[in-house]
């Protein structure tokens, strides 16, 4: 072990939160997506949802990895200290880190983890849905939490914008600029998309692609819900996509064997079914990716279908 | 097997159809009548075993809110601040100063042979040295090479030595929150909270994951040295892993482990939770392998934090000294899937409730399964209950929930309570036992080890006393009587784990585990009822003596 040497490496350290259904799992895909063939080690720290697609992060070269749940108050697990060692560990080393707190989680807290050797904080993004943010920051139970959540960020990120009108989404953005003064409020995929690559810039190799150069060409959008879905209307949905769809990855529990993931993988021209192993995350929702080439707006039919089959919106 | 008659000074059976017995006749690890010598040598061929005389009985204690690391700690150096009695049966004397920390680093320093070795210590709490700090010069005298952690009661904290210091690269350049500093800002060793604390990887964290068996052992032994023959390990991680399991197994099941075992399952909270669906099942198996010692199929979930931490969820008035309201461990519509997921499979679910909004939480959680899923019998358990309302325990008694207090805190931090994080009027309805008598709920107490030390006896003390280290009486309306604390820590406990038909009492017919004490506790007063000496323990059957392993 190195302990003492300094690490010329530091990774930047990035911590994605907001509540429960806030969109992170969404954005942390997208930003996957987006940063395809870069060195991004994720972490995910959630109960239940899975939170991000574990094929698309190795088709691209990231590394991912789970923590521990909950704060340490009454555990003696070293969680996060082991998270960052494992990290350190992984060669060659990821330029940065995603961590993706729990819909519960204090996300500055885990920020803070971003001062360790090897490491560089590099600022606190919380997802908030432009529909419920507000009511949930009302809540009986997370109200406190909610709002905690949006105090500590650098960055609020607005979701849902696709499903009201821009004048509710200013108003919320307004609400949001009241509640966390300092915090910058987006809600333009792509000037976020744009704002976290500026985030990452610093560790680009000079040379290298454009970093918006693939974001320009691509666009995804994810799908969770909580399943079975049913299986044959899946083969039937993903039987027959139009060709702008480069590229749908996920996983998912079919009504045929709820208790193991069907890996579903569009490969060249067709998709192949695999068995994904026993589900062993606690939510159990279904998740695809789908990528489609060109600036497409709104969303594509397939989409829609697949929401409709997985059952939620996540 | 023969009838083997146990003679005692006296028995406490805590059966109130039959509460006292001159003795104890054993068949086949099970009671198989209390009642007088006479009486029991008309069962038949028998034999006397007059080991017990001058004894005084009780069913074995039952601890139904334990951790197995309790035992694992024990393989580092003790410096808290009252005397504990190790695993082995050794007394160790409380460190009373700073002076006295060092003193026993230095003892086991000189005893170990590796000088690369690290040392690591625990149980030191700063409350009790107001006004001083232990810092890296007090470590550094103990030995400037080697590398030396000393990790607080609390968990929270831990000091370091310069050697530790240097190999992690702790010094006044580091950015990280919690490293504390003197004038010239260099690191003084302290390191708060897990960020900061997590700055040292040159030695090992003090607590380990994964199945130990060295640590198992050590719980059972510290069980058996405080009269306690039923114990919890309350949230195990690795139910869902074979080898561990069998691990469980190979110890518990050795006639030489001398406790029953009922290992929970860590539903969600403080770790990475295995889907409720996939452990449900998994459990469901588990729990018809169960054996006599060791039992499987309740599960634990953590909702809140800790008081003391400022993180267990309070309904309003809150904290004392701001608003702070705490924080979630788990989310609550999270919690309610969970939770109607191990319901509906007819599983136990004990809750980690410290705050009465998580408490709040759970009840509205379980009001909402039992009408989707109507369940009888279900034993449901707030766990900890430290600020669980009067209003609350009347809804738990109609929703057929129980209660365990951590009854420890009064004791352990009744007067920060008080004067820090609640103020006086809330701290005095804390760990509320005599409301949850008051209001039907069935009861139990517990020590959460190692939060607080294993010891049923002074467990029960401190529900009856509700002293307090300064001496005040917190709450003297919640006190309940030393028969009321007994029978929590033995019927009371073993009800909630659904071993009540077999545990927590000398009934004919009952496993044969007894406690084994030099004098009747019926018979102290609150604050002595801690002073009674265990001697011994039976587990079904096996006699087990303080400080000895078992045959």
């Amino acid at each position: 072990m190195s302990a003492g040497v300094p690490e010329p490496d530091s990774r930047g350290w990035t911590v994605l939160g907001g509540y429960l259904g806030a969109g992170k799992t969404t954005l942390l895909n997208d930003v996957l997506a987006a940063t395809a063939g870069r060195r991004i080690a994720v972490v995910v720290n959630d109960f239940g949802s899975i939170n991000v697609d574990a094929d698309l992060v190795s088709a691209t070269g990231q590394d991912t990895l789970e923590l521990a749940d909950g704060c340490v108050c009454c555990s003696l697990s070293d969680g996060m200290a082991a998270v960052l060692e494992r990290i350190r560990a992984i060669e060659p080393a990821p330029e940065h880190v995603l961590v993706e707190v729990s819909g519960v989680g204090d996300p500055l807290a885990v920020a803070r983890w971003g001062d360790h050797p090897g490491f560089r904080r590099n600022g606190v993004v919380v997802c908030a849905d432009v529909e419920s943010v507000r009511d949930r920051a009302r809540d009986r139970w997370v109200g406190d939490t909610v709002l905690r959540q949006l105090r500590g960020a650098d960055t609020v990120v607005l979701t849902r914008t696709d499903l009201v009108a821009a004048h509710r989404t200013e108003a919320v953005a307004a609400w949001v600029a009241t509640v966390a003064p300092h915090a910058e409020v987006l809600w333009d995929r792509q000037a976020v998309l744009a704002r976290l690559e500026v985030g990452y810039g610093s560790a680009t190799p000079a040379g290298t692609q454009e970093p918006d150069q693939h974001l320009s060409r691509h666009r995804s959008w994810s799908v969770v819900g909580p399943g079975p879905v049913d299986a044959s209307a899946l083969v039937a949905v993903l039987a027959d996509l139009p060709p702008d769809v480069v590229r749908v990855k996920g996983r998912v529990r079919t009504s045929a064997d709820p208790s193991r993931w069907t890996v579903v993988q569009l490969a060249g021209a067709r998709v192949a079914y695999d068995d994904g192993g026993p589900v062993a995350g606690p939510g159990l929702r279904s998740s695809l990716v789908v990528v489609c080439a060109g600036d497409r707006s709104g969303d594509p039919p397939v989409v829609g279908k697949l929401r409709g089959l997985l059952g939620g919106d996540d | 097997m023969p009838l083997v008659i146990y003679p005692a000074a006296l028995v406490r059976t805590m059966d109130p159809a039959r509460p006292t017995a001159e003795a104890v006749a054993v068949q086949d690890g099970r009671v198989r009548a209390v009642g007088t010598v006479q009486e029991l040598e008309g069962y038949g061929e028998h034999r006397l075993d007059d080991r017990y005389t001058g004894r005084v009985l009780l069913p074995g204690f039952v601890e139904a809110h334990a951790h197995t690391m309790g035992g694992a700690l024990w393989r580092h150096t003790y410096v808290g601040y009252d005397e504990r009695m190790s695993p082995d049966g050794r007394r160790w004397p409380g460190c009373r100063t700073l002076e006295s920390v060092v003193d026993r680093l230095r003892e086991a320093e000189r005893a170990l042979t590796d000088p690369e070795e690290p040392l690591l210590a625990w149980g030191l709490d700063p409350i009790h040295f107001p006004g001083e700090r232990l810092d890296r010069r007090h470590l550094d005298a103990v030995s400037v090479t080697r590398p030396i952690v000393v990790v607080h009661q609390s968990f929270h904290v831990s000091t370091v030595s310069s050697a530790v210091l240097r190999a992690d690269a702790i010094t006044a350049e580091t950015r990280v929150e919690g490293v504390v500093r003197d004038a010239d800002g260099e690191p003084t060793g302290e390191l708060l909270e897990p960020v900061a604390m997590g700055l040292v990887r040159s030695v090992p964290t003090i607590g380990r994951m994964g199945f130990d068996r060295g640590g198992l052992l050590a719980f059972g032994a510290d069980a058996r040295n405080h009269g306690i023959t039923t114990i919890v390990d309350l949230g195990n991680t690795d139910l869902m892993d074979d080898e561990a399991v069998a691990g469980f197994r190979e110890v518990v099941d050795d006639a030489r482990f001398p406790a029953r075992l009922s290992v929970f399952h860590m539903g969600g909270g403080l770790a990475q939770a295995v889907a409720a669906e996939v452990a449900t099942e998994r459990l469901l198996s588990l729990r018809a392998s169960s054996s006599d010692k060791l039992r499987f199929g309740h599960v634990k979930l953590v909702l809140d934090g800790s008081i003391q931490g400022y993180t267990a969820r309070l309904q309003p008035p809150g904290y004392l000294p701001d608003d702070r309201v705490g924080i979630w461990l788990i989310p609550p519509p999270v919690f309610a899937e969970m939770f109607t997921t191990f319901h509906r499979a007819g599983l136990t679910v004990h809750v980690h409730c410290n705050g009465d909004e998580a408490t709040e939480l759970f009840l509205d959680t379980v009001e909402a399964a039992l009408a989707a899923h109507p369940r009888w019998d279900h034993r449901h358990t707030v766990t900890h209950s430290q600020l669980t309302t009067p209003a609350q325990y009347r809804r738990m008694a109609t929703l057929g929930m129980c209660a365990n207090v951590f009854a420890n805190h009064l004791w352990y931090w009744g007067d920060e309570h008080r004067d820090l994080t609640l103020g006086p009027d809330r701290a005095s309805r804390m760990n509320a036992a005599a409301t949850a008598l008051r209001s039907g709920v069935p009861l139990s107490l517990h020590s959460d080890s190692p939060v607080t030390p294993m010891d049923a006896l002074a467990t029960a003390s401190y529900a009856a006393s509700r002293r307090t280290r300064s001496g005040a009486v917190l709450g003297e309306h919640e006190r309940i009587t030393v028969p009321q604390a007994l029978h929590a820590m033995t019927l009371g406990a073993a009800y909630m784990l659904k071993m009540d038909h077999e545990v927590g009492s000398l009934e004919a017919g009952k496993l044969a585990d007894l406690a084994v004490l030099a004098e009747d506790p019926f018979e102290c007063d609150p604050d002595s009822l801690r002073e009674v000496q265990v001697v011994g323990t039976m587990v079904g059957g096996e006699p087990f003596t303080v400080g000895r392993d078992g045959a």
